[in-house]
């Protein structure tokens, strides 16, 4: 009989439950539900009973129970046509068919709607609650109901003459509620899961507890005779446990059945520890037996799975916890492996560093060892030079003409500007070692500008440019500052003005510019420079191209960075304006005061 | 005026400029004696009592600072005048305090007549 409406085994709240579907389908079940119905009510006709009815247990009316209550109450016909067809079969008068049938339909119906709309029932019956629904609603509502109803049925029916109603109300009531209680069980459990994936040890095992069940349980209530009976129903109980141990409430139903089906025949039939004189006394026993039977091995049952549910749940959770630790282990693990890498790439690329650090400061440092290393070596040649130029130059070799004159000046000339680019690379080795520092006195500006320009004189003569300087009357009378340093600037400024103006005149000015800070100028009548090497002509080694002479263009390499470099650590700054063919002016402006901590190297 | 000319040793390894320093000293009316070597300059002085030294601080074997220290050490050489003359203007500031005076290269023909006009007034030529 297939009636699945693919509903699962859990059965929701339904607010508004369907009572009538017109389909083929439905017909067709409705119908097949029917048949099955009479067949299984004719059944309970085998078993003979001598009480105020002619039948005391009506299996139908747990399958009926069971199939509204799992595939929907809209079964119902089947449960009325199956009880129409038994009424009918048995030629029933009219009253009493229709008692009759509504008796068994309302028994089923009633039954199942209370346990669809009013419990959150499994049909698995694998909660304590679910099995207490179940007996309970089946025992004290379906068959309250039906055995209510159907009395009244026969009370008004011809068929009710000479009976005694209140055995027949309590006949039916017992008999359907032992129906209801072994039947309904085993089809829900059935229904809720149909698969045997059992092993072979388990098919052995509920073979073994089968056998010893029907063995037992035909000792009990087959063997002995109304005078020889005992009260040995208790017998039955530890196969009963056992299936509820080793399997599910499925399987205690189908075995509680089985016991069940045993007991009711040998009461029936007159053997067993119920079979005595007063039916209704036998009635009553066998309905208490069958309710022990029924909650016992259901409930027990039902808790283990419950347990098993419980101890499943914390064996899955356990493997998650586990899965998750381990998978949170490995990633761990791999985080810390590449930062375990990283760290050693960073020690690496630390190491090499430090060696290019060392290399670079070793370079630089045999830069400057080179730089100082010509300053010195080329010094003593010059010295020879400038001297001999000299001693010639007074006259100490005897008298010169004016053509050698003028010979030994341009010598002497050129011999100083080498001399100022040996110092200057002196200084440039110095400012790389940071052997270079200023030390600051008071000086007057005056004097220390009349000395620095007298010095460079002789070369302004040579070339017969005017050579000029002034001190605005509003400069202090003294400065603190380093004018050696004062004077490598003035003397590199003051010899490219003197070098690249061939005629007029170069002008050194002295002005206050603010509270703080003074201008030093210096303005020649030169060459000037070209727009585009302006950008570039603090550089060091920076040197024109071919836009000017190479010859007009040597020297200045080397002497405006160091120039820049020195007023940048004596706080100032320097600016050139310049105009090719006009001149050129550059403006060194200063601070009256140098910082204490003169560390602004570049 | 004395009479006796004074006594200068030149200290110089550079034999170009060592020979040129004697002739300027010779041309100052002042007797000179080249030596090219620190430990020559040591043993010189050992017996002779030189007016003025000009001594180089970059020499051989022995060096300036070294025979500078040893003339200061030296009661015999107490009246010895020390030009200390180098083109290494950074080591030359371990001489300062010692030598009479400091003269960095190149040494021009007026600063050797300065230096001669200060450290021997009684024999400076007229300028």
């Amino acid at each position: 009989m297939v009636m699945d409406d693919t509903r699962p085994s859990l059965i929701r709240l339904k607010r508004n439950p369907t009572i009538f579907t017109f389909s083929l389908g439905y017909l067709g079940q409705v119908i097949t539900f029917g048949a099955v119905y009479f067949l299984v009510a004719r059944l309970g006709f085998l078993i003979p009973f001598n009480g105020q009815l002619s039948v005391l247990v009506w299996p139908a009316t747990g399958l009926a129970f069971a199939v509204l209550t799992r595939s929907g109450i809209r079964y119902w016909p089947g449960a009325a046509l199956g009880a129409l067809l038994v009424a009918l079969s048995n030629q029933y008068s009219i009253p009493l068919l229709i008692g009759f049938v509504a008796a068994h339909t309302l028994e089923p119906l009633v039954g199942a709607y209370v346990l669809r709309r009013h419990t959150h029932f499994r049909s698995s019956l694998e909660k304590v609650n679910d099995v207490l629904a179940l007996v309970i609603i089946g025992a004290f509502l379906s068959a309250l109901l039906g055995a209510s109803v159907g009395t009244l049925a026969i009370r008004l029916s011809p068929e009710g003459v000479n009976r005694i109603y209140s055995y027949v109300w309590w006949e039916w009531w017992a008999g359907h509620t032992i129906s209801i209680v072994s039947i309904a069980p085993v089809v829900l459990t059935w229904y809720a899961n149909r698969r045997m994936n059992w092993t072979v040890n388990q098919w052995i095992e509920a073979g073994i507890g089968l056998v010893g069940l029907v063995l037992i349980s035909a000792v009990v209530f087959l063997q002995f005779s109304p005078s020889g009976n005992y009260p040995l129903g208790h017998a039955v109980f530890p196969f009963l446990l056992w299936f509820a141990l080793r399997f599910g409430p499925r399987e205690v139903a189908s075995a509680s059945l089985v016991t069940l089906i045993i007991g009711i025949w040998g009461t029936a039939t007159g053997t067993g520890p119920f079979s005595r004189s007063n039916p209704d006394l036998n009635v009553l026993l066998l309905l208490s037996f069958v309710l022990s039977v029924i909650l016992t091995a259901l409930i027990v049952s039902s808790v283990l799975a419950q347990l098993r549910r419980a101890r499943e749940a914390l064996r899955q959770n356990n493997a998650q916890l586990e899965a998750r630790v381990t998978a949170r282990t490995a990633e761990l693990s791999q985080a810390n492996n590449l930062l375990q890498q990283n760290i050693i790439e960073r020690d690496q690329i630390h190491g090499e560093l430090v060696h290019a650090r060392d290399q670079a400061l070793d370079a630089l440092r045999l830069k400057s060892q080179i730089l100082a290393n010509i300053s010195h070596d080329a010094r003593t040649p010059l010295n020879v030079i400038m001297l001999r130029t000299e001693m010639m130059q007074v006259g100490r070799y005897g008298a010169i003409t004016d053509k050698q004159k003028e010979t030994l000046d341009g010598i002497s000339l050129n011999a100083r500007e080498l001399l100022t680019f040996i110092n200057n690379l002196l200084d440039e080795a110095q400012y790389d070692t940071k052997k270079l520092r200023p030390v600051p006195v008071e000086f007057k500006p005056h004097d220390w500008l009349k000395q620095s320009v007298d010095a460079m004189r002789p070369l302004a003569e040579q070339k017969h440019l005017q050579l000029m300087f002034r001190v605005a009357e509003d400069m202090p009378s003294t400065l603190n500052n380093d004018p050696e340093w004062l004077r490598k600037i003035l003397n590199n400024l003051l010899s490219n003005a003197i070098k690249f103006t061939a005629k007029g005149h170069v002008c050194i000015n002295v002005n206050k510019v603010d509270a703080n800070h003074w201008l030093l100028m210096i303005e020649d009548s030169g060459m000037g420079i070209p727009d585009e090497a302006l950008p570039h002509i603090f550089e060091a080694f920076w040197q024109g191209d071919g836009s000017v002479t190479r010859d007009t263009n040597r020297g200045v390499g080397l002497g405006l960075s160091i120039v820049k470099r020195l007023t940048r650590i004596l706080g100032g700054e320097i600016v050139v304006e310049s105009q090719v063919g006009q001149g050129s002016i550059f403006k060194v402006t200063l601070p009256f005061e140098m910082k204490k901590e003169a560390d602004e190297h570049g | 005026m004395n009479m006796a000319k004074p006594l200068v040793f030149v200290v110089e390894d550079d034999p170009s400029l060592g020979t040129l320093f004697s002739d300027v000293m010779q041309d100052m009316g002042l007797d000179t004696q080249l030596i090219r070597d620190g430990r020559l300059a040591n043993q010189q002085l050992d017996t002779a009592v030189p007016d003025m030294v000009l001594l180089d601080l970059h020499l051989p074997h022995v060096s300036g600072l070294e025979i500078l220290n040893r003339i200061r050490s030296d009661s015999r050489l107490e009246k010895t005048r020390v030009a200390m003359i180098t083109a290494d203007a950074v080591r030359v500031k371990e001489a300062q305090g010692k030598a009479d005076l400091i003269l960095i290269k190149p040494i021009g023909y007026f600063d050797l007549r300065d230096m001669v006009a200060k450290l021997l007034p009684e024999h400076a030529l007229p300028r």
